[in-house]
Formats: structure tokens, sequence, C-alpha cells
């Protein structure tokens, strides 16, 4: 299993490496330059392209970043956003928000949804069952900035229950509103599989044998429903995760929030190469370390697959 | 030990008369399904509400006399208004606004106070404005109001309800086609092929889609193809992620086990063993991509890469709505309610369909 | 390999201490209510911004937030009052000499950065030249060669060290600045950010980490800035040592920055801001509210044909008149933008230069309007062109950025010429806002929807826009106008202070050229919609330099 680990962990590695000298050589065909403005002549934006070393080929870039992530865990500086300013300082003070938000999202999203969903498996065809698939479809039918500037309004303006958009000196509070919008798409997604999976789960041998022995309904689903319904669940939530952070951005914006979200998509339209590709490197970093996670998760949940499964085999 | 009734098996032999035998059943098995999705009323319904929405996207945009692109500035911002219905008290061209008691100057013609409050310590009121009559349009009426340039909301919803299908339906189908083939291959061949195909996966995922799009509207010409492109390239990563782990868990069961030993080649077994067994997931998931992708049509919309404007598709219309949800929420309201029953509708449909295809659900 | 891992790890560790980080400051306590409760509550100015402030230093800030900040802690040798004149300011009198090519800056002794040294004329000597500086890399250090300073231009093209640049301070309280040539403008453009002083001994010990955080820069002005949260906020709070510190009658200044103005504006009637900026939907809400005030901006939009694109109905005049006047600027301004700009029949906007003569305003100078709406002129025109042309359908494309405003012009403005011309289709291009500059510097366009706003009170940052190479991108190249632009910049025969009334009339003389000449034609100029707290007054604004200036800001 360790050998297994650090084979992932390697491959990792390359992967986030493959993915950083990719992107170094799409943002060379990026129109403009991070100076990028109507009042700059081109020879004014050359000298500058020089002095901050983009006249540089990309595979050069490429190679002087990762020996300085490497020997100095220095992402270099920004060119616009907070001009000269080191990324890595920029980042290590925007991200913390970022992924408390996600995870609180995540958490209230899955556990919301999976007793939504075991709710509509078990009264399957119900008015129960209807009402969470109408949750679930407004869940994702309704856009995110939709819902988050509803919350807003009527929990922050309207009730005075929460701030109306983060207030640095209170974040305990300010978290709430942002990660329950956030959580929608989550809930929606986790009732959604949990429902079908029990559906399915009721219908196979080893319940109806369960149940047949004499468990409780409440344990057939706890002890082995649940189990099984966990791992379409637990599948999407790498993608999930990665979705929650560029989706966060939606979310950091409309309530005012210092995260990283925002700062990615403020990087690519201005061109802030150095702090795209950071962000770039931290949002892959995580995808792939919880995809590694996820994989390692199915063989707990679901002994079978660990036994001839992506597994120890790979 | 389990008890069966002996009559209902009997034992076959594989030989080419008795595939035939198979083939036979499978048109029957169609019936079956079809048997089945009528019994489902929420399935009914579903098909039913995603017809008559589809034929107001067909006829819809001829049922006025405006065009989806007519600039009539005279009409700005006016909200709904049906005849009949506005006797109701309910789409007859008014809008609420809040203001400051001091500041309302109420003209009886056309406004009148519906609340008195206060916020902050500021005495506020709403008050009903009826634009139309304001305005002197008597005889005038659009549906769904109008946006800001005077268009009709009407013509354009409609008209944008199309291309929002035809987003939809591209996005299930590659949903089906990549997603599903890939994430079936992934999982099934396991070991060295699912390494290199999940890292690709991961290096796909890592780079930005707003890097890849923003390069394509470089070369691309905007319009429905390259909406395609654009969706071809990264929509279908969730869903291949959904199958290889359904196929994943499925194909250490018995009965794959049984179907190998009985000597299917893998393309049956992943056919006719594994495909019919994950459709509930692929449904699911379906359902996540569709809106998803509705969404992201307009957002390719707005950096030039959809359709451009004056064309709109319900993502670009709910985009532009909200821009005005404080002060002329009409803008934002029909769209978004025509996404969502649009979106229960599918699922209802996609939720009986699972269970009329569902193998298990046969003895019931 | 082990270092990479150890890097992941490492990556791992920055995300929990980050965490840590944000948790510490939700338990100390807000200030406010364990300050001694005898004191008066302090007066903030709590400001809604829609952007982050990109730098707080005075020679690498380029945009109007960073410029607000930077002219609210720092000033330079002159400044404007509220009614836009010069007045003195670290600098308490100015002589010229005869030939207008030397200038000599007598300063205040009285001025203290808040580290308790003295403003002298050698923090302007070492900021000057750190602005040209080339491994500094100002990206505004063309200013110092439109402003007419010695050897700007050679140290600009690399031909001269940048400690050659025209400034000496002769002693700790006078500056001397020697010109190449005569800039008409040369002393407006002190009160810009880039003329601004750095104390060079207190740069030097920042280690290179000058204007990174609060502590990392020096303030001689109103205010000095106590907190940076990035991507949150910016306070800045009075200068004590500031020597006009009595005038300043708030405590402090808040940017907090909302990128969402529908939630900034629920703010501000919650109380929680007193200045925010609406969109033009927004508008419409609070159109009615005491609150509601009307900006004036200096920014200019106009479509910018591309004579180099070698589309032959751009070479036609009537073509282009019938453009220029087809389409009606202003329900674009009132309906469609809705935030106070005004139609503009004009290039160079209201407000921004004064005449020599009697100090009225170009506007008012400049006797008469172009390019008018105007259907039945602009049909007259198109049908002339058509025949001119010998052509009954013409197609062109209209590039513009994504921004929602710009969208909905693009509609509108595709909508009124198609209507109005017959046989003209429009192709609506959108593109994000660096591709669109892209093709426009690329010369890839036919109709591009562009804007410039002026960097010195003065018509010339205007008219120098449509030449070949010009900023417009638009390569207009009209051999009158041309001549009469060099004969009005620098080192042009006109560009003399012995000239300056001809100087004046033959810049109005270049708007007749150019506009009746349809060259561009001109949309609107922009206004902005804000909502200021009844509570709040003398915010000044400037359509030139600092957008707004809050040092006699009263509140209550």
């Amino acid at each position: 299993m360790t050998k297994y680990i650090l084979k992932r962990l390697g491959m990792a590695a390359l992967t986030l490496l493959v993915i950083l000298f990719i992107l170094f050589l799409l943002l060379e065909f990026m129109p403009g330059s991070p100076f990028n403005d109507e009042k700059l002549s081109p020879d004014q934006i050359a000298n500058l392209n020089a002095l901050y070393g983009l006249d540089k080929s990309p595979v050069i870039r490429f190679l002087i970043f990762v020996k300085n992530v490497v020997l100095h865990q220095d992402f270099g500086i920004s060119f616009v956003i907070k001009k000269n300013a080191a990324i890595s300082d920029m980042i290590s003070s925007r991200i913390g928000i970022t992924i408390k938000i996600g995870l609180q999202a995540i958490l209230i999203g899955t556990v919301t949804g999976i007793v939504l969903g075991v709710i509509a498996g078990i009264k399957r065809n119900t008015i129960f069952d209807t009402l969470t698939t109408i949750i679930a479809v407004l869940g994702v039918s309704i856009p995110s900035y939709v819902f988050a500037l509803g919350l807003s309004y009527y929990f922050g303006y309207k009730m005075r229950l929460f701030p109306i958009t983060f207030d640095i000196d209170d974040t305990v509070r300010s978290m709430v509103l942002p990660s329950i919008a956030l959580s929608m798409f989550v809930i929606a997604q986790t009732a959604r599989f949990m429902r079908m999976e029990l559906i399915d789960i009721f219908k196979s041998d080893y319940i109806q044998l369960a149940e047949s022995k004499g468990l409780s309904n409440l344990k057939v689903i706890i002890r082995h429903a649940l189990r099984n319904a966990m791992i379409p669940v637990i599948t999407v939530l790498g993608p999930l995760l990665v979705g929650l952070m560029t989706g966060s951005l939606v979310v950091e914006k409309i309530f005012g929030i210092p995260g990283i979200g925002s700062l990615l998509i403020q990087a690519i339209q201005v061109n802030d190469f150095n702090v795209v590709i950071a962000i770039a490197f931290i949002y892959s970093f995580l995808y792939i370390f919880v995809n590694l996670l996820v994989d390692l998760l199915y063989g707990i949940i679901d002994p079978r697959i660990r036994v001839q499964g992506g597994g120890t085999n790979a | 030990m389990l008890n069966y009734d002996k009559s209902r098996f009997e034992r076959i032999f594989r030989d080419s008369s008795n595939e035939r035998e198979i083939l036979v059943h499978n048109a029957s098995f169609f019936q079956d399904t079809l048997k089945r999705f009528k019994k489902n009323k929420g399935a009914v319904v579903g098909l039913i509400v995603i017809t008559i929405v589809l034929f107001f996207s067909l006829i819809g945009p001829f049922m006025n006399s405006y065009k989806y692109d007519q600039v009539m500035t005279e009409y700005e911002k006016l909200p709904p208004r049906i005849p009949i219905v506005e006797k109701l008290g309910i789409l007859d061209g008014t809008i609420v606004e809040t203001k400051t008691k001091a500041r309302a100057k109420i003209n009886p013609d056309y406004e009148r106070i519906v609340k008195e409050y206060v916020v902050n310590g500021k005495e506020m009121v709403d008050v009903e404005r009826n634009i139309y009559k304001e305005k002197g349009f008597d005889d005038v009426y659009f549906w769904f109001g109008t946006d800001t340039l005077g268009r009709d909301q009407w013509t354009r919803v409609w008209t944008g309800t199309r291309v929002s299908f035809y987003i939809a339906f591209l996005a299930v189908l590659i949903d089906m086609v990549i997603g599903i083939t890939y994430g079936m291959i992934s999982g099934y061949k396991g070991g060295r092929t699912d390494t290199i195909m999940q890292r690709v996966v991961e290096i796909i995922v890592g780079i930005p889609r707003l890097v890849i799009v923003t390069l394509l509207v470089l070369v691309l010409n905007p319009g429905l193809m390259s909406i395609t492109l654009a969706l071809i390239l990264t929509g279908w990563i969730g869903m291949s992620r959904v199958v290889r782990s359904q196929v994943l868990k499925l194909k250490s069961f018995e009965f794959i086990l049984a179907s190998r030993t009985l000597g299917s080649s893998d393309s049956q077994i992943i056919i006719k063993d594994i495909l019919p067994n994950i459709f509930g997931q692929v449904l699911v998931m379906s359902m996540f991509s569709v809106p998803s992708a509705i969404f992201y049509e307009s957002f390719l919309a707005f950096i030039g890469l959809g359709l451009q404007p004056p064309m709109a598709s319900l993502g670009v219309l709910i985009s532009d709505g909200y821009k005005s949800i404080m002060v002329y929420p009409h803008m934002l309201l029909f769209p978004v309610v025509i996404l969502a029953l649009l979106m229960l509708t599918f699922n209802l449909l996609a939720d009986g369909l699972r269970d009329a295809l569902d193998p298990k659900m046969k003895e019931e | 390999m082990r270092k990479l891992l150890g890097l992941l790890l490492s990556l791992a560790l920055v995300f929990s201490l980050a965490a840590c980080k944000s948790d510490e400051s939700t338990d100390t306590p807000t200030g406010n209510e364990t300050g001694e409760p005898v004191e008066q509550e302090p007066k903030v100015l709590r400001i809604a911004t829609d952007v982050e402030v990109p730098s707080i230093d005075a020679q690498i800030a380029t945009d109007g937030l960073s410029f607000e900040i930077v002219g609210a802690t720092i000033e330079g040798l002159l400044q404007y009052d509220a009614n836009g004149k010069l007045v003195p300011s670290i600098a308490k009198s100015y002589e010229v000499s005869e030939d207008g090519l030397i200038y000599t800056f007598y300063l205040r002794e009285d001025a203290k950065w808040d580290n308790g040294t003295t403003v002298t004329a050698h923090d302007f000597e070492f900021a000057w030249k750190r602005g040209m500086n080339p491994d500094v890399g100002s990206e505004y250090s063309w200013i110092f060669f439109v402003a007419g300073v010695k050897n700007a231009r050679a140290i600009y093209d690399g031909e001269a060290d940048y400690q050659t640049l025209g400034i000496e301070a002769v002693s700790d309280y006078e500056l001397v600045v020697t010109l190449d040539n005569e800039a008409p403008f040369f002393v407006q453009l002190m009160t810009f950010n880039t003329f601004f002083p750095i104390n060079e001994e207190f740069y030097n010990a920042q280690d290179g980490q000058y204007g990174m955080r609060p502590e990392n820069v020096l303030a001689n002005g109103p205010f000095k800035i106590t907190k940076w949260q990035e991507g949150y906020g910016l306070t800045v709070e009075k200068n004590e040592t500031y020597y006009d510190a009595d005038s300043v009658q708030i405590d402090s200044v808040e940017w907090r920055v909302f990128k969402d103005a529908q939630t900034a504006a629920l703010e501000f009637e919650a109380g929680s801001v007193d200045v925010v900026k609406l969109n033009s939907e927004l508008v419409d809400r609070y159109k009615d509210d005491e609150a509601f005030t009307n900006d004036p901006g200096g920014y200019v939009w106009y479509v910018a044909p591309n004579y180099a694109s070698g589309m032959p109905e751009l070479e036609n005049l009537n073509f282009r008149m019938a453009l220029g006047m087809g389409f009606d600027k202003s329900y674009i301004a009132n309906s469609v933008l809705n935030d106070g700009s005004v139609a503009a029949n004009y290039i160079v906007p209201t407000g921004l230069a004064a005449s020599p003569v009697d100090g009225t305003d170009y506007r008012e100078a400049q006797t008469r309007d172009f390019l008018n709406y105007d259907v039945t002129e602009a049909q007259k025109h198109w049908e002339l062109a058509k025949q001119e042309l010998g052509k009954s359908e013409i197609e062109i494309e209209l590039l513009f950025d994504d921004a929602e405003s710009v969208k909905r012009m693009a509609e509108f403005m595709k909508s009124e010429w198609e209507t109005n011309l017959e046989g003209l289709t429009v192709i609506l291009k959108t593109q994000p806002k660096k591709n669109r500059l892209q093709l426009m510097r690329e010369d890839k366009f036919q109709l591009g929807i562009t804007r410039w706003g002026p960097d010195y009170a003065d018509p010339q940052t205007y008219l120098e826009l449509f030449k070949p190479g010009g900023s417009s991108s638009t390569d207009y190249a009209n051999p009158v106008y041309l001549e009469m632009l060099e004969k009005i910049s620098g080192g042009g025969e006109l560009a003399s202070s012995t000239k300056t009334v001809e100087r004046w009339d033959m810049m109005l003389e270049m708007e007749q050229v150019l506009l009746d000449d349809a060259g561009v034609f001109p949309i609107y100029q922009s206004g902005y919609a804000m909502l200021i707290s009844p509570e709040v007054s003398g915010i000044e604004v400037h359509s030139v330099g600092l957008p707004h200036v809050y040092k006699n800001v009263k509140i209550g």
C-alpha cells in the first residue's frame, strides 16, 4: 500500500509538471501582454516585457519557474493585480478563506444531500421524493449568483441575521451565507446520487437477505445501503471540490470575500501570467490530491475494489 | 438456502439458435419498457410539459408581431402585461419600487402605496406603479415585458429556449458519447490504461477553462460550432469519473464473472451487462451537465465565443437579467422559470426512463 | 522527487497555516467596542470600490483607484483646489526662465514625512529619476517626455542614463527642472502621481519591498495608509505630521472592495458605506433618492474606424458622415447607460481645458457641435455614399469588448444603423478586452468601440490620438491635421509660452478638421452615477489626474 501511494504521489508530481508546462505554452498564445494599456506604445510594452523576462521562450520561463518554486518556494511576482508583489504572499493571505468556505459548503452539502437522498430513496414515489427532486432541480437550475444575492438580500439586508457581505471582523457569521449558497449544487448532486443508489441497493439480494435476517430498517440503511451508496458520492467529490473552488468566484464576488476564486479569473483577464500559473498549480494539486484520496477511499468503503480494482494492480 | 421456483429456469446452451431468441426477447423488452414508462405518472407529465415548452419555443416567437432583435426604445424596461390575466392583479404592467416616504410623490392615476414601514429609522414606502398607464400605452401588451432596449422578452425567451434545447441536447450527447466511453474504458481496462487516462483527465482539469476558451475566441468564429467545440473539450469529465467508479464497482460483481465464464467478450460484457446497470447514474449525471452547459454557454456568449448579440439563449437572458434583478425582476424571472421547469420535467422524464429501462425492475 | 514532495507538503502546510491565521482574526474583538468611552466616535468616510487596489507606489500606479489612494497620502509640488485651479502644495512657489525651459521650485520647509523626516527637493529628484529608471519599469515613464523634461526621451529610448534626467535639487528646498522643449501643460503635470516624491533613505531601507505593505510607504499628505487587506480593503488615517493637518476634518477613509454592484448598493442602504458607484441597471432604483448624485467623468467613448484596414468604404466621407450621424447618442447616454453620461458631439470633453485668453472651457470656446444625431442628414449622406461607392449593400464589422454596457450599446448601434441606413449590415464582434485591444493594435478591425481618458488638462491629450501609430489605433492620416498636430505638440512652433493663444485657436480648429471629416464617431462623455450619504460633503471631483480628493471632506 505504501509503495502504491508513493508511486501515485510521484505520478502526481509528474502530472503537475505537465500541467504547468502546457499552461506556459498556452499562455504564450494569449493575446497581448500583462502591460496592455491603450496608453503604452509598442516600444514600451517590449521594454516592460524584457524587464520582467517575458520575452524569453515559454520553455525557458517554465524551467526558471520550476527552479524558483523548488529551490526558493518562489512563485514569482504579480504584474498587474498587485504590482510587483510576491505571489506566495498574495495567495497565502487569501487561500484560507476560500478553502474554509469550500469545505464548509461540502460539509453542509453532503450531509444535507445524503439526508435528503435517503429520505427520497426510502419514501420513493411519495411526496417526499418529489420534494427532494424539486429541491435538487432548483439547486442546479437557479444560477448560484441569483441564489447568493437572494440569500444576501433576505437574510442579510432584510432580516439582519448575517452580514450582507463579508465582514473581516466577523468571519464566522460572514461565512454562513456564502457556504450555503455554494452548497446548493452539492446538495442537489449528493441527494440525487444517494437516492439512485439506495433504490438500486434496496433491490439487491444482500439487503433482502439482511432484512430477512430481521435487521431493522435503519440498521440496514446505515450498515449496508449507505456504505455502498457512498461510492458515487465520493467519486464526484474531486470534481466537486474543483468546481467549488471555481464556483466560489461567483460567491466571492457577490459577498465581497477576499479569496482566490475571483483572483484567478481576474488574473486571466489581465494576463497576470504568474498568478494564473500559481493558482492553477494549487487547483491541480488539490484535484490530484483529492482524486488520489478518493481512489484510496474506494478500497476502504468497498473491499472488493481493493482486491481487483484500479488499486493494487495499478 | 434460498428457495426458488425451478420451473422458471431452463437450461440453455450457447449456440446460434439461442442468440436469435435473445434478439427476439430484446424487442419485447422495448415494449415492456414502453408499458412501464406509461405507468409512471411523473414521467408522462414531464413528457407533456417538455412537449409544450418545445411547442412554444417553435411557435412562440411568431405569436406576436415583434422580432427578437427589434429595438423599440419607446417601450424600454416595461414589466409584463397579459390581457385578461391583468384583471387578476398579476402580470398587469406594474412594478413595485421602494422609496423613502419623504421623496415619494404619488400620482394617483398610475401609482399607489402598497406598504409603509421603517428601515434604519427611515420611513419607507413600497409604491406600485403601472408603467403602461404612466406612459399611456393603453393597448400595448408585452406578455413577458421588455428588456433594457425595449425588445420583446416573450419573443426573446422562446427564441432563446431553442438555443438552450440545442445546448441541452449537445451536453447530453457529449456526456453519453465521450464521457461514458472514456469512463468505461478507463474503469474496465484498469491498470496502466486507467492510470494514463486518469492522468490525462487531471491535466485537462488542471488547465483553467477560461484560458482555453480565451484562446478559442482567437481562432474560432463565434457560433454554435464554437460552443460545441468548447463543450466537447471539457464537458464530459464529470461523467467519465462517475462511469469509471461504477465500472470499478460492477466489474467485481459475480454476474460479470459469470458472464465472462460463459465466454462473453469484453465488448459484450460492457454493452449487455455493465451499461444497463450504470444507466441510472448516467441519467443523474446528465441532469447536472445540462444546466451547467446552459450557463457555460451564456458565459461563452459574454466573452464572444457563443452566440453573438443580439441573439440570445436562456443562459444569456438569465445572466443579463441578473443585473437588473433589484429593479426589474421580470427580466430574470421568466427565463429562470422556464429553465427550472425544463430541468424539472427532464428529471421526471429521466426518472421514468430509468425505471423503465432498469433490468432489475422487471419483476414489478 | 523528494524536494517536490517536500514542496507539496509545505504547500499543504501553508493552507493549514493560512486557515489558522484567519481563525485568530475572528477572535480579536473589534476596536470600537473596547475603545475609550469618552472619545468621540471617529469620523470615517467609507467608500465602496469595485476593483482591488493594484498599487500604493506613486511611480508604479496606473489606475484611478491607486491614484486616489496615493494622492490622499502623498502630495506633489502643486495641486488642484476644489475648483480645478492650480495651487501650491509642497512647492510654495516657482519661477520660470525667460525661454520657458527652466523651472525653479521653492519648497515649503514645514512639510514632513510621517516618520518625521523633512520633505526635501532631493526626494523629488530621487523619485523622478526612479520613474525613468528602466529597472523600475514605471508604465508612466513616458509622461516625463510629454512634460518635456530634459533627456527624458533619450532615456526612454535607451540612449541616455536615467541619472541624466533634467532635475536637480540645488538645496533642500530648491528644485530646478530643465526642459528639452516647452510643454504648455508642464506645471499641470506636477499634480500627477508619477511626479510625486519618495524619500530615498526610507526607500533604500525597505529592501525592495517599497509599496508592498502600509509600513513600506511614507506619507507627507493628509492621510497615511494604516491597513491594507488585499482583496478586501484599504484604510488611511489622518496624518498628524501633515503640514496642513488642522484643516483635515475626518479621521480616516476606508475603501472596501465590492465586486458586485448590487450587494454594494445593499450595503449602502444598510448604512455601512457612504459612497458607492452605481451601474446603469441600478440607477432606476435610486434616481429619486436624496443620496443620488451624478459625477462628471473625463472619458470620451467613440467609434474608431480603422483607416489601415484597406476597406474602401471607410475612405468615403459620405459613408463616414452617415455612420457618425446615424445613431441616437442621447439614447445611449440617457437610457442604455443612464448613469449621468452625456451624448458627445465632440472629441475633447467638457471640463478638460480652459482657454488661456478668458478661461472659458474648450467646449464653450468651440462654437458648434459635430456629427449630431440627424437621421435625414445621415440618410442623405448614405444615399450619396452608395452612389459614389456603386454599392447598395454594405457590410461592416463592429468590434467591442465584453463589458455589459458596451455590449448593449453595440446592440443598439447595430439596430440604429441598420434601421436608418438601408442596405447596411453591421456584424457585431465581442471580444474580451485584452483581445479587443490586441486586435486594434494589430489593425485587425473595421470599426471599434473604444475610449480615452485624459492624462493632463490639455486638449492635446485627445488630439494626438489620431495619427498613424497613435493610441486610437485609427491610423487617421489626414495631412492637414497632422501638420497642425506637429505645430501644437512639444517642440512644435506653437508650443511656446508666448504662443498659447495661437496654439489654443489651432487646437479648436483641429477638432473641426477631425470631426468635419468624420474621422472618428464620438458617442458619449462618461459620467458616474453615485450614491453619496447626505452626511458627507466636500468630496472633490476631477476629470484629470486624481479622480477624487478627500482632503476637505466633512462628515455630519
